[in-house]
């Protein structure tokens, strides 16, 4: 049996459609920014009107029964498959996106894509040594004695302004007491801390993040990180700020917290690096949006 | 007989079509009755990687695709003709390197561009030339290396300098050997007749632009499906250990690009990851070959080129950025 040009535009049509569907569910249900960063979702609207247009005209071509010849162009070397099982196979390679699309749980990348990826804290990222030892971390020497002194408590966000600027969010983070590091502006903040660290030992900082341990840690560590989306999941990375202590990291991998705690400089391989300590902290829900954008402005 | 078959094949259509209705409406009904053998947690984040290339790649297909009916409509075949200076097939390089710069489009796009540009009578090597840089060197691309690399301008300015020599080595040394040849698949019936239902020309891009989706698409799929599957199961911090070898390096940042597909708006801030591991001259490698080839775009080019000039194709760009960046390794 071989599938009619009329079929095959018929077919077609229909799995635009249900690629437009598949997006406009995502939209609705908010949870195309699991796959697709925010700033690209001007182009995802994009796509689904393409989608709507490009399928709802090949469903009418390939219903009524006069325009679908006149119209189909073999001039430009657009092959259409031949034979019913080859036509098949393709419009199922169509449609397998589209139907796990619908049926996928609503995933968050979580720690084991993490270790796969490593973590980046501060300017360096942290991976396992390939020796597997667990180094650096032991011999590190206790900077800030008096961190004792701040007590560290949880403080809604909005107390923190928000700033596009860099150089204007530096200031403000210089000057506060206590740093909130909101997901607007995560990477921004934890690397204007990790920039001048010295500067910042002892101060206060609250975050959010879920649980990451690599095998190489020790008991007592792990880190508060995010994952970053520059234009879509794959190439996601994570940031996040170490952590220490024993209450802490009890906790399972991927368990989401609101975290509070004092900055501590650490050795880590030859390089300092911040720690949370003698934090306090609440077990929350991932956040709508559980990825943070990546450290860059837009130029307008 | 012919009856039924079109009863058959309605059929289809609208079986297909319940089918996405109904999964519209009830997945997250139908997603409790999913055994959980079938979504073990490292398929969910193949099938979520996966999901999200694609998604992310479909937007800029499209847009390449209506780019390249935009040249269809707007720029003749005479007035190409005109503007390539055809007996300096070299020094026309320069100009396409320029051609490219200008698009501000990026590497999935780009593919149904060049395309077009070839059947509009470009020569080949040309085309090429405008493939590879437009995806590097553009205003994007440069802002995002821009801020991933804020500490480390040779990289920024770097990304772009390899860009331009590498692509205009990679035209030259592909009319060396690919010469004047059509690049193209050629289908059977290749009738060049002009049709001019001018009634319709917005109508025939539509139909145009869909059946290109549908060509490019399948490609795009197992190319998303593949690069996914890298990226889930393969160990970056395998990278890690080679990361200091000075000659191995680039090559395995090369074939880490080639295989995990990015975007080449996105990858300067994936490198940016590893900054501190690998030697500027690999980072280089890895920002500049990856736009220029990888896996999503092989078989992009594979639903357009024949075989043999894709394989031309890789192996040229291989050798050239590879080299590149081990000279620029020796300045650095």
């Amino acid at each position: 049996m071989k599938p009619s040009i009329q079929f095959h535009t018929f077919i077609r049509g229909i799995i635009l459609i249900g690629y437009a569907l598949l997006v406009l569910k995502l939209f609705l249900t908010f949870n195309l920014q699991n796959f697709v960063a925010p700033k690209m979702h001007g182009y995802m609207y994009f796509a689904l009107g393409v989608f709507i247009l490009l399928g709802a005209i090949q469903i009418i071509r390939g219903t009524s029964s006069a325009s679908a010849k006149e119209h189909h162009c073999d001039c430009e070397g657009h092959e259409l498959p031949k034979g019913f099982i080859r036509s098949s196979m393709v419009y199922a390679l169509f449609i397998f996106p589209i139907v796990v699309g619908f049926l996928l749980p609503d995933n968050l990348l979580d720690s084991s894509v993490a270790a796969k990826r490593g973590v980046k804290v501060g300017n360096s990222l942290f991976s396992t040594p390939p020796s597997g030892e667990p180094k650096g971390l032991s011999q590190d020497e206790s900077v800030g004695e008096s961190s004792t002194e701040t007590e560290p408590t949880l403080d809604p966000y909005d107390e923190f302004p928000v700033e596009k600027d860099f150089d204007k969010l530096k200031e403000i983070v210089n000057k506060r007491e206590k740093i909130m590091v909101r997901d607007e502006q995560y990477i921004q903040t934890l690397s204007i801390v990790d920039e001048k660290l010295d500067d910042f030992v002892g101060k206060e900082i609250q975050l959010t993040g879920f649980v990451y341990k690599d095998e190489g840690f020790a008991e007592d560590e792990l880190v508060i990180s995010r994952f970053t989306v520059t234009c879509c999941v794959a190439d996601a990375s994570v940031y996040g700020l170490l952590a220490r202590d024993s209450g802490l990291s009890k906790l399972e991998p991927d368990t989401w917290i609101n975290v509070s705690g004092v900055i501590d400089k650490v050795d880590f391989n030859g390089q300092a690096m911040p720690v949370l300590k003698n934090p306090v902290f609440e077990v929350i829900d991932p956040p709508a949006n559980p990825y943070v954008e990546e450290f860059y402005i837009k130029i307008e | 007989m012919n009856s039924l078959r079109n009863f058959s094949q309605e059929m289809t259509g609208i079986v297909l079509f319940m089918l996405f209705i109904v999964l519209f409406l009830a997945g997250d009904w139908v997603k409790d009755y999913i055994p959980d053998e079938f979504l073990t947690s490292s398929m969910v984040n193949v099938i979520t990687i996966f999901l999200s290339i694609l998604l992310e790649a479909i937007p800029f297909i499209l847009i390449g695709v209506f780019a390249s009916a935009l040249i269809q409509v707007f720029v003749s075949e005479s007035l190409l003709q005109r503007i390539i200076p055809k007996r300096f097939p070299y020094l026309a390089l320069f100009p396409a390197a320029i051609v490219g710069a200008l698009l501000p489009v990026c590497e999935c796009a780009i593919v149904p561009v060049a395309r077009r540009l070839i059947k509009k009578g470009m020569p080949a090597h040309l085309a090429i030339v405008v493939m590879v840089t437009a995806p590097i060197l553009n205003p994007i691309v440069f802002a995002s290396t821009y801020y991933a690399f804020q500490n480390n301008m040779t990289v920024v300015f770097g990304r772009m300098g390899i860009a331009l020599v590498a692509a205009l080595i990679i035209g030259a040394l592909l009319y060396r050997f690919y010469g004047k040849r059509n690049p193209l698949i050629q289908k059977e019936h290749d009738h060049g007749h002009h049709h001019d239902h001018s009634s319709n020309k917005l109508m025939q891009t539509i139909v145009h632009a869909s059946d290109e989706f549908f060509d490019m698409g399948k490609y795009l799929i197992i190319g998303a499906f593949v690069a996914a599957g890298f990226q889930t199961y393969l160990d970056r911090e395998l990278l890690v250990g080679i990361g200091t070898n000075e000659v191995l390096a680039p090559a395995v940042m090369m074939g880490f690009a080639y295989i995990i597909s990015l975007c080449s708006e996105a990858d300067a801030f994936v490198a940016s990851s590893f900054g501190s591991i690998f030697s500027v001259s690999s980072i280089l490698a890895f920002l500049v070959y990856g736009p220029m080839i990888d896996f999503k775009n092989t078989l992009l080019m594979l639903a357009y080129f024949n075989k043999k000039f894709v394989l031309i194709f890789i192996g040229v760009v291989t050798i050239v950025v590879y080299t590149c960046t081990l000279i620029v390794q020796l300045f650095v």
